[in-house]
């Protein structure tokens, strides 16, 4: 094992102590210094990751295929070797360092942040719980980031799953967050059944389970014309394309995209910390980091599905997003909403720009979810908008962080300069790749990667022999879905919904912080606390300087070839980007000026406008009827079932049991207790009675016991033997 | 010094030789040590303790020595050039010394935290007291030892005695309690029997075959075939190592000694004199694999799976209804034997062959398990009887408020015998009956073992469960909370937290260091009859056998 990757290892497992300790002595640790062990923890894991960063900058292309070294195996299932090791990429070292270090201030504000609740339940605090578990997220979710396997890959995404729920379920006194707590692990479960369908696929077809392994056999299979993964499957969709499709099933229920993101929402009854790390910028992000991953084993059709879910589901999030009065809602369907981009981006082949939105997505989402805990906190449980206005007189730090947060996710920049927030970059990067896509002459996505970027990372380095063989495997394919431009819908709603992204944003922080105080009892004892304040700057200047600095060449250098590989590169993006200015770089100032005129003068223009449009926000306000659409059919269904069920039982299996039990009666009775005590009890006791007394329990010192041990025993033998000699001989 | 003159010609053991058996000679140093120390120092406990697991120790050490030296090829045979083997060394002997020391090191370890008990505790429990009680356990060791390092049938016979005579004395070593003075003396009058009838089948396969040494009977009836006698001699002979591995119907001394015994001699028995027993089967079981015919080969294969069978529905069903969970352990103990021995019973095809190997890693795998959920079944087991005073199902009520540090490693431990996964039982237990269907490839019968494997794990839940039941379901607010030894938790949760390890991450450890311990059986069976049938060539044996498949070094 390379240093690198025993560092990384090392900031896994830190967490993982911490989380032991929290959970065997955290009630002795006692408040707050169970959070500051947990707070430790990560943080150690921070630095150790940024010396990662550090040192991997450093390196040569050369250096850094060499400190991968070869995984360690782990164990055998059938004839398929299964191999641990870490994934030791630009991309792990970039979402890693991004884990830690979100997570890290989300840990020094959730000290402040639960200083303030109440946690004590049944009269004991479960303030170690929460860090116990924010410690057992943190290993979860870094284990997932390094594994190098699929399995592993499964196993820490379930464990990230557990975490979820556990949190989403802190309070789990209160109804709400318990039914939240069950619902978001039902959905995901529904996911995760594709998720381990799928696993089934790559190890039947492929029989290599780590994720290089499979990769390169699934350029093998694909370019076979004859092999099993090219056959016609159901849908008339090929084996290779459901195999991509099942593991994305995975991806849909983590990363809350259309159809299963309806449990995201209700995942705001965590505590507020909790829904900044896990519920938008890290767990949440998983899904991506996923198709990401698995990325070469999407075909050109699977991955026009990811881009349809992508599309389909930042639509659904942002038009909700704009009726939310609920703090967290808003972000929550923002979340959804941008996750929706990043699925989009992949779908598109945009697959360092939609790593790069996830990356710059995590700062500043993570940073306004604080700021809404930090206001909810200030105001003393209140999350309605509706009822806040003119916090900024109260708040000025978490009102000029969270505008940070609103401008970089609504891509605020100067257009045809290189001065910007995150999402200035990152988002148009996706849309960039999807106009080449859609109007592009088709040589865009088909140009190998090497070509166009002479930078090689490690992946270039390693795999060498997997990616010319992509390349080469599957020209029919490629060829094939370069010529056919996908469809416009991909590029112009994603557009459209850039100009409703800084509305809602915008209608968000000006309710919140603007205008006047609409409620003089919450305004009046709002406050800031210094604890939440550090961690809300911290993350503010990272959102202000990570879009451009930091992440992008650590991602772009890991990006596959081949299928579909996005290869616009940095001269070309610029172009491309330089080409959607009249497009989309004025969204931003279109959005903020639509919600300003808006609600510069309050709520009752708004309110105006919702009444003349009454059956559309009625629509939005119930997020599309889709929880009640679920409830009516799935949750109906599976009573229906059960009532069926029950009936059937009641009627069939009952009669048949009623007339069988009625028979045996008569059967009983006829045959007397006689033959009753001899059956069963000379079946089931009498061998155990009969062997206690040969086992002679009560036996005293008696010569005549042993000699009937002695003699049974001889008797054993001589019947053994000569069983043994006729049967075998 | 002329009259050491003649002595100069007798043959002596190479002093590498010797290092590969450092660790029967430690053993013997120490019991020498124990004995000559008492009698300068008095009778102190703590010192036979120390000396003990000085021992056990040095036990280690020699077999990890041991263990390089083998690896590099070396093979000892304390024997001079050109005759049969006495003793040999080979990686599978040192696994089982290995097991057996780790576990003597655990015992001591039990020992002396019963004895702290028994003197901060105020009441007086058994302790079984003095020096002689650590000679004794050494001594049954040493004979253990012996027992997986020899093909002579002779020293097999030595073996089992020296292993046995002691295990009579340690069953009675409280000697203020009845139950262990019955115990023993149905023990010892048992094993007297026992040791007559295997000496008689000795005696004739000598008479037979005219040599003592396995592998070179094992050629002799691949040649001239298996007559008559030879039948009753083998069976004969094979009672002696089923009484040590108490498989039906020789298992009659087990549920009385372990009753009767202080709970350190019980669990010491309940493992490793079924380890070494079961040690000394695979050795005979892979001597008559390789080139022996079918018709020898089956039979033999036939009668280990007929006792195993046996063995472990016989343990299973006894174990149901016992109310002392002692009593219990020990038909559990019986029934694993049981279990073990199904994989002995996959009848070798060819030399080298594939199948022979995952059964033999099965066994070795199962083997270490058993240790680790024994001792831990057994050790909570003690402390509850060491401060309730009873090892009744009653005791146990309450156990999880009681002393929740007891009663999760026990369930742990329970489940772990029953075979649940995530557990390590699950793993072994999974491997044994894969390595089943795998010979039952070639031999259909084996999915009769296999069906009788599955439906006694159900039946074995029950009991197992029922424990469980009483100690987390049952409860009795008037009971108080149990002061335990740090000791015995750190014994009990040491073992819990193993089998959860080996049951997830480190299995695949666990069955690659199994693979690489049977490998060695596998291969050194056809070695040494190889080498038997170049003896009997020289000995005026049928001339030019061909020698075909055995995998040379």
């Amino acid at each position: 094992m390379s240093s690198l990757e025993l560092m990384l290892l090392a900031a896994t497992v830190i967490p993982l102590g911490s989380f032991l300790l929290l959970a065997l002595a955290g009630a002795r640790l006692g408040k707050p210094l169970a959070g500051w062990v947990a707070t430790a923890a990560i943080a150690a894991s921070c630095v150790l990751s940024g010396l990662v960063v550090v040192r991997w900058q450093g390196m040569d292309a050369a250096a850094r295929a060499a400190a991968r070294s070869a995984p360690v195996p782990w164990t055998v299932l059938g004839d398929v070797p299964l191999e641990v090791g870490v994934n030791l990429d630009g991309l792990t070292v970039a979402v890693f360092f991004m884990v830690t270090f979100v997570s890290t201030w989300i840990h020094v504000f959730s000290i402040g942040y639960m200083a303030g609740h109440s946690d004590e339940i049944d009269g004991r605090s479960k303030f170690h719980r929460f860090f116990a578990f924010l410690s057992l997220f943190c290993f979860s979710m870094l284990g997932l980031v390094i594994a190098d396997s699929l399995v592993l890959t499964f196993v820490f995404w379930e464990l990230v799953g557990l975490c979820s729920y556990l949190l989403i379920g802190f309070y789990f006194h209160k109804p709400s967050a318990s039914a939240a707590a069950i619902k978001a692990f039902v959905v995901n479960r529904v996911g995760d059944m594709g998720f381990i369908l799928g696993l089934g696929m790559v190890f039947w077809f492929l029989g290599d389970l780590s994720l290089a392994g499979a990769a390169r056999r699934f350029a093998e299979a694909c370019g076979d014309p004859g092999s099993a993964l090219r056959q016609a499957g159901p849908l008339g969709l090929d084996m290779a394309t459901w195999l991509g499709l099942l593991l994305f099933c995975g991806a849909v229920g983590k990363s809350a995209q259309f159809p299963l993101h309806v449990w995201l929402p209700d995942a705001m009854e965590g505590p507020t910390p909790v829904s900044a790390l896990i519920h938008a910028a890290t767990m949440v992000a998983a899904g991506v980091y996923l198709v990401a991953r698995i990325f070469v084993l999407l075909t050109p059709q699977a991955l026009l599905v990811v881009a349809g879910a992508g599309c389909i589901t930042l639509t659904l999030g942002a038009l909700v997003a704009v009726v939310q009065t609920d703090i967290k809602k808003v972000l929550a369907y923002s979340t959804i909403s941008q996750l929706g981009y990043m699925m989009l981006g992949m779908g598109v082949g945009a697959w360092i720009g939609a790593l790069f939105h996830l990356l710059t997505h995590a700062f500043f989402k993570a940073l306004m979810f604080l700021g809404s805990g930090q206001v909810i906190e200030g105001c003393h449980h209140e999350q309605d908008i509706r009822r806040m206005g003119g916090l900024w007189r109260r708040m000025p730090v978490t009102c000029a962080t969270f505008l940070i947060g609103v401008l970089a996710i609504a891509g605020a920049g100067i257009p045809g300069t290189s001065v910007g927030l995150g999402g200035f970059f990152s988002k148009d990067e996706i849309l960039a790749v999807a106009y080449s896509r859609v109007y592009g002459d088709g040589t865009h996505g088909a140009r190998p990667h090497g070509s166009a970027a002479p930078a090689a990372g490690p992946w270039a380095m390693t795999e060498t022999g997997h990616r010319s063989a992509l390349t080469h495997a599957v020209p029919g394919v490629e060829h094939a879905q370069a010529s056919a431009p996908l469809p416009a819908l991909l590029f112009w709603v994603p557009v459209i919904v850039a100009y409703i992204t800084p509305f809602y944003m915008m209608r968000c922080w000006w309710l919140t912080f603007m205008g006047r105080p609409r409620d003089d009892h919450v305004h009046a004892h709002a406050r800031e606390s210094a604890l939440m304040v550090v961690p809300l700057v911290v993350l503010a200047a990272g959102t202000l300087v990570c879009g451009l600095v930091l992440f992008r060449p650590l991602v772009a250098e890991v990006a596959p070839a081949g299928l579909l590989a996005p290869t616009v590169d940095g001269h070309e993006l610029h172009e491309v980007h330089h080409a959607l200015m009249p497009i989309v770089g004025g969204a931003f100032v279109v959005g903020f000026a639509v919600a300003i005129a808006l609600y510069a003068r309050g709520l009752s223009l708004a309110a105006a406008i919702a009444r003349r449009l009454r059956p559309l926000h009625r629509l939005l306000e119930h997020k599309f009827y889709f929880d009640e659409l679920y409830g009516l059919v799935l949750v109906g269904g599976t009573h229906l079932l059960k009532g069926l069920c029950d009936l059937f039982d009641r009627i069939v299996v009952d009669g048949i049991v009623d007339a069988l039990s009625a028979s045996t009666v008569r059967l009983a009775r006829f045959s007397g207790r006689d033959l009753d005590e001899r059956v069963v009890d000379g079946a089931v006791n009498g061998v155990g009675r009969t062997t206690w007394e040969l086992g002679g329990a009560a036996g005293s010192l008696q010569t005549g016991r042993i000699r009937l041990y002695i003699l049974l025993a001889a008797g054993g033998v001589t019947a053994m033997v000569w069983l043994a000699l006729a049967a075998g001989g | 010094m002329t009259m050491f003159a003649p002595l100069a010609g007798i043959w002596m053991p190479s002093p590498q030789d010797l290092r590969l058996f450092g660790a029967e000679l430690s053993l013997v140093a120490a019991i020498v040590a124990l004995l000559v120390l008492s009698m300068l120092f008095g009778r102190s406990e703590r010192l036979g303790a120390g000396v003990a697991l000085a021992a056990a120790v040095a036990v280690i050490f020699f077999c990890r020595d041991a263990a390089g030296l083998v690896d590099t090829g070396a093979r000892a045979a304390l024997t001079p050039p050109g005759a049969a083997s006495m003793l040999v060394a080979d990686r599978f002997t040192v696994f089982f010394k290995l097991l057996l020391a780790l576990f003597l090191a655990t015992i001591i370890w039990l020992w002396m935290t019963g004895a702290a008990a028994g003197r901060t505790g105020g009441e007086v429990r058994p302790v079984p007291a003095g020096p002689e009680f650590f000679v004794l356990l050494l001594t049954s060791m040493l004979g253990m030892s012996l027992m997986v390092a020899t093909p002579n049938l002779l020293v097999m016979m030595i073996a089992v005695e020296t292993a046995s005579l002691p295990s009579y004395m340690l069953a009675a070593s409280d000697r203020r309690s009845r139950a262990g003075a019955e115990a023993a003396l149905k023990y010892v009058l048992f094993g007297a029997t026992t040791a007559a009838v295997m000496a008689y089948g000795l005696s004739l396969l000598f008479g037979l075959f005219g040599t003592l040494d396995l592998p070179a009977i094992a050629a002799a009836v691949s040649v001239k075939g298996m007559p008559a006698l030879g039948w009753i001699a083998m069976a004969a002979f094979l009672v002696g190592v089923a009484f040590k591995i108490s498989a039906v119907p020789l298992h009659f001394w087990c549920p009385d000694v372990f009753e009767g015994a202080p709970v350190e001699v019980a669990t010491w028995l309940s493992v490793a004199s079924k380890a070494a027993g079961l040690g000394l089967l695979l050795r005979i079981v892979a001597a008559f694999g390789g080139d022996v015919p079918a018709t020898i080969a089956l039979p033999l294969a036939w009668g280990v799976g007929l006792v195993a069978a046996a063995t472990c529905t016989l343990g299973n069903l006894a174990a149901l209804r016992q109310e002392s969970v002692k009593r219990m352990l020990a038909y559990s103990s019986i029934a694993h034997a049981g279990y073990m021995m199904m994989a002995a019973a996959i009848p070798p095809a060819a030399a080298g062959d594939a199948t022979v190997r995952p059964a033999m890693a099965a066994i070795v795998s199962y083997l270490f398990v058993y240790l680790l959920m024994n001792l831990g079944a057994f050790g909570v087991t003690a402390m509850v009887a060491w401060s309730q005073g009873s090892d009744r199902l009653a005791a146990f009520t309450g156990l999880g408020r009681r002393a929740p540090w007891l009663a999760v490693p026990m369930s742990i431990c329970l489940f772990s015998l029953v075979g649940l996964p995530p557990l390590a039982g699950f793993a072994a237990k999974w491997w044994l009956l894969a390595a089943l269907g795998q010979g039952a490839d070639r031999h259909s019968w084996l999915w009769w073992l296999v069906f009788v494997a599955v439906i006694n794990t159900a039946v074995s839940l029950y009991y197992y469960v029922r424990v469980i039941r009483q100690m987390f379901l049952a409860d009795d607010e008037r009971l108080e909370r149990l002061a335990v030894p740090v000791g015995g938790l750190a014994l009990a949760n040491g073992c819990a937290v193993l089998l959860l390890l080996l049951g997830t991450v480190a299995f695949g450890l666990m069955r690659d260091r199994s693979l690489a311990y049977a490998a060695c059986l596998a291969r050194a069976a056809p070695e040494s009859v190889v080498a038997a049938q170049d003896r009997l060539a020289w000995n005026g044996g049928p001339e030019g056998m061909v020698v075909n498949g055995a995998d040379r070094p």
